[in-house]
């Protein structure tokens, strides 16, 4: 049998896996971004009270496997009554685990920034949230993009996990295929082509954003 | 690879040093075009020069750490980087140079000292390793050299916690402790406070009136001439002159030294 | 879809409590909290007394396969490092390639490829090997990043120090250039092998009885995945504090040892 006749069969599984698989990708990344950000400025809030839980939270999940995560929003929800589709209890998993990560790099980029830029502008009369919108962030987003993209990369890889609580994503669909075929090889080495080609198609979109974000020559005194 | 080498002196007290005909390029950039010195048993050659001028590179070559693409180093008479044979010279094994390098004691500008080796354990370790020096025997020698350079109180401290001039006298003990033939010190006060380059200078003036043969890249010229029995100048990869202190720093030949130490000078260095 | 759903289920219990048709949001709130807490099926953490015995044995073959993975990985990282430094450009290159290719698919994937992978080509391997192999393969890169960071983070000069002083490649490798690499390598080794740990879950997915899978079966049959799922988490959380206590110890380590100047 040649190559053609094993894998066309099984196109549009994979085909529906493949778009399972950007759909999750996509949901997780931008739900877990907003969320991150918050936490990361919850981490980093002078009071004591909005620190603790924030810390607390990005601690769990980072210390806890996310195919646990991911099993207690399939399966332990429901005992507290809430019933959820595998995708989303999937997408409510991984994002509950991700926005922990994501926080803590979204935070290394915010510490970065000189604390003299929130003195400066606390001396300029400047309200918190204004320095954070105006000042702090447009100066941390470059130095953010990096390790944010690469835990992009890294939620988009990570959405397989998704394939364990039936979720026909491109895993399972490549795993399902192997499985029937008895060609491991064929399913899951494309699979496997078809992530790495998400990946790359991730970092060039990095490359991209760092080229337009490229931090704008700091003003010098002349000496 | 089979490389000529001129014959063996005959005289029964070979030159401690010998460097013949050293050749060195990184690139297009000539390092060591050609380079011979002689050094005696006993003599301290001060070896000076702009930044680049191939002196550092020298020392490295003379230890094959910078492998020289031609030319021939000989200390005490043995061949450095080469085995002779029957038909010539071949590049010595990997083990071999190894062997070589021990006889070779080097001193770097920054020290370079282990920093998760205590004081002693810097000492020891290449005793042990190289020579097979039993362990009581490599601690009694490492004592009696941190007394020598004034450290017998500091065995037990890592180097992190050491002043720069502290760190280059364990350094210095570290060489010694391999009973070296020859001692190369590469500007070994460049990377130090003002005021801790005395006790380094110190010890080394100890060295040499205790009989080392020494070669030292320096830009101390109170110290070339005071301690060195020549002092060599370097320019552009060649010796450009080389005498006696006096000569050669009060009343240099060439026009370069001239320029050389005039720049020196001015700057109070 | 699944937030409107969420929402209602949070704030649910608003509305349909009778008799308060006036309540305010937040301690309507709180009831509702509390009554799903209590209903349709009460926390129970007695069930743990029971399915402890199975907890332990999947908690034993979590360690057994971390430990392994890290036992196999960590010198693969080490010599990918190494490949990655060698002279030779194919070498590199080849290195850059597969690293690329390790760090751009799931994890998941590579346990199936093995897991069904070597029976095809003729190996039959019980899951726990097959599954210490495929994570060893994938972990080696990572690790390999992890090491030429903190090979690149020790000084040329130590290299020169040691060979002018006539120290075998070896022995300066190991003796005087790898625990430098501590302060530099830890942090990052630290926090790759509480991945691995928790990447052992994944084995799940190939039949091998660790914590997650032993939790899976425990819950299935007794319908107490709540319960269940928080005790392998708080295990999984126990043996990330021996990781947390290592890094600390290393750390104590390097402080005397630090860099000089």
């Amino acid at each position: 049998m040649s190559l053609t006749e094993i894998v066309t069969p099984y196109l549009p599984g994979l085909l529906s896996g493949f778009l399972m698989t950007l759909w999750l990708s996509a949901a997780v990344i931008l739900v877990s971004t907003p969320l991150a950000l918050l936490l990361a400025l919850l981490r980093d809030s002078h009071n004591f009270w909005l620190r603790l839980p924030a810390t607390v939270y990005v601690t769990i999940f980072r210390m806890v496997p996310a195919l646990i995560v991911l099993f207690f929003a399939f399966y332990a929800l429901p005992q507290l009554g809430l019933r959820l589709k595998p995708v989303t209890a999937a997408i409510l998993g991984m994002v509950a685990v991700g926005a922990a990560y994501m926080s803590e790099d979204i935070r290394g980029g915010l510490q970065a920034i000189d604390r003299g830029q929130w003195k400066a502008a606390r001396a300029l009369g400047l309200s918190h949230a204004h320095t954070l919108r105006r000042i702090i962030l447009p100066q941390a987003l470059p130095l953010v993009v990096p390790p944010y993209m690469t835990r992009a990369i890294i939620m988009m890889k990570g959405t397989s996990l998704a394939s364990m609580v039936a979720v026909g994503d491109l895993t399972a669909e490549a795993v399902r295929a192997s499985s029937i075929t008895y060609q491991p090889f064929i399913f899951i080495i494309l699979a496997g082509a078809v992530y790495l080609a998400i990946s790359a198609a991730l970092v060039i979109f990095q490359h991209w954003a760092e080229a337009r974000l490229k931090p704008a020559p700091m003003a010098r005194r002349r000496v | 690879m089979s490389i000529h080498l001129p014959d063996p002196p005959k005289v029964s007290i070979a030159p401690m040093v010998e460097v013949t005909g050293l050749r060195k390029t990184y690139g297009s950039v000539v390092a060591l075009d050609d380079v011979s010195l002689t050094v005696k048993r006993g003599e301290v050659v001060a070896i000076i020069g702009a930044s680049g001028s191939g002196k550092s590179t020298l020392l490295r070559a003379i230890n094959f750490l910078d492998p020289p693409e031609a030319g021939t180093v000989r200390v005490d008479g043995n061949l450095v980087g080469l085995t002779e044979g029957a038909t010539g010279a071949r590049r010595a094994t990997e083990i071999e140079m190894r062997r070589h390098r021990a006889d070779i004691g080097m001193v770097f500008q920054h020290f370079n000292l282990f920093p998760h080796f205590t004081v002693l354990q810097n000492i020891i370790e290449a005793p042990m390793a190289v020579r097979r020096t039993p362990k009581a025997e490599a601690v009694a020698t490492a004592r009696t050299l941190l007394a020598d350079v004034g450290l017998a109180d500091k065995e037990r401290a890592f180097p992190a916690e050491l002043s720069g001039g502290q760190q280059q006298r364990v350094a210095i003990a570290r060489a010694l402790a391999m009973k070296p033939r020859v001692m190369l010190f590469d500007e070994p006060t460049s990377a130090l406070d003002p005021e801790l380059v005395g006790e380094v200078l110190r010890v080394m003036r100890d060295l040499a009136e205790g009989g080392m043969t020494m070669l030292v890249v320096t830009h101390e010229m109170g110290f070339a001439e005071e301690v060195a029995d020549r002092v060599v100048f370097f320019d552009s990869g060649r010796i450009v002159e080389e005498g006696a202190p006096a000569d050669v720093l009060r009343a240099p030949a060439h026009p370069r030294t001239r320029a050389f130490l005039q720049r020196v000078l001015r700057r109070g260095l | 879809m699944g937030l409107p759903k969420i929402l209602l289920w949070i704030f649910g219990g608003c509305h349909r409590r009778p008799g308060r048709p006036g309540r305010p949001l937040m301690s309507g709130w709180r009831t509702a909290v509390r009554s799903r807490l209590r209903s349709p099926v009460a926390l129970d953490f007695s069930i743990l007394a029971v399915v402890w015995p199975a907890l332990l044995r999947g908690a034993l073959v979590t360690i057994e396969l971390t430990f392994l993975v890290l036992l196999f990985a960590t010198p693969a990282g080490v010599g990918v490092a190494l490949l990655a430094r060698a002279r030779v450009r194919g070498v590199r290159r080849a290195v850059m390639v597969a690293s690329w290719v390790m760090r751009g698919v799931p994890p998941l994937l590579v346990l199936f490829l093995m897991f069904f992978g070597l029976p095809v080509i003729g190996y039959r391997v019980s899951p726990l090997p097959s599954a210490v192999m495929a994570m060893t393969l994938y972990m080696a890169f990572y690790f390999g990043e992890v090491f030429r960071a903190g090979l690149d983070s020790v000084p040329d000069g130590q290299w020169r120090a040691a060979k002018a002083l006539g120290l075998s490649p070896a022995r300066t490798l190991f003796r005087i250039i790898l625990p430098q690499t501590i302060p530099a390598a830890l942090p990052p080794y630290i926090s790759h092998a509480t991945e691995v740990l928790k990447g052992t879950a994944l084995a799940a997915s190939v039949a091998v009885p660790e914590l997650t899978s032993a939790a899976k079966q425990v819950f299935v049959v007794t319908y107490r995945p709540f319960e269940i799922l928080i005790a392998a988490a708080a295990i999984y959380a126990l043996i990330d504090a021996v990781f947390i206590g290592v890094q600390a110890l290393g750390e104590r380590w390097a402080r005397r040892r630090r860099p000089a100047r």
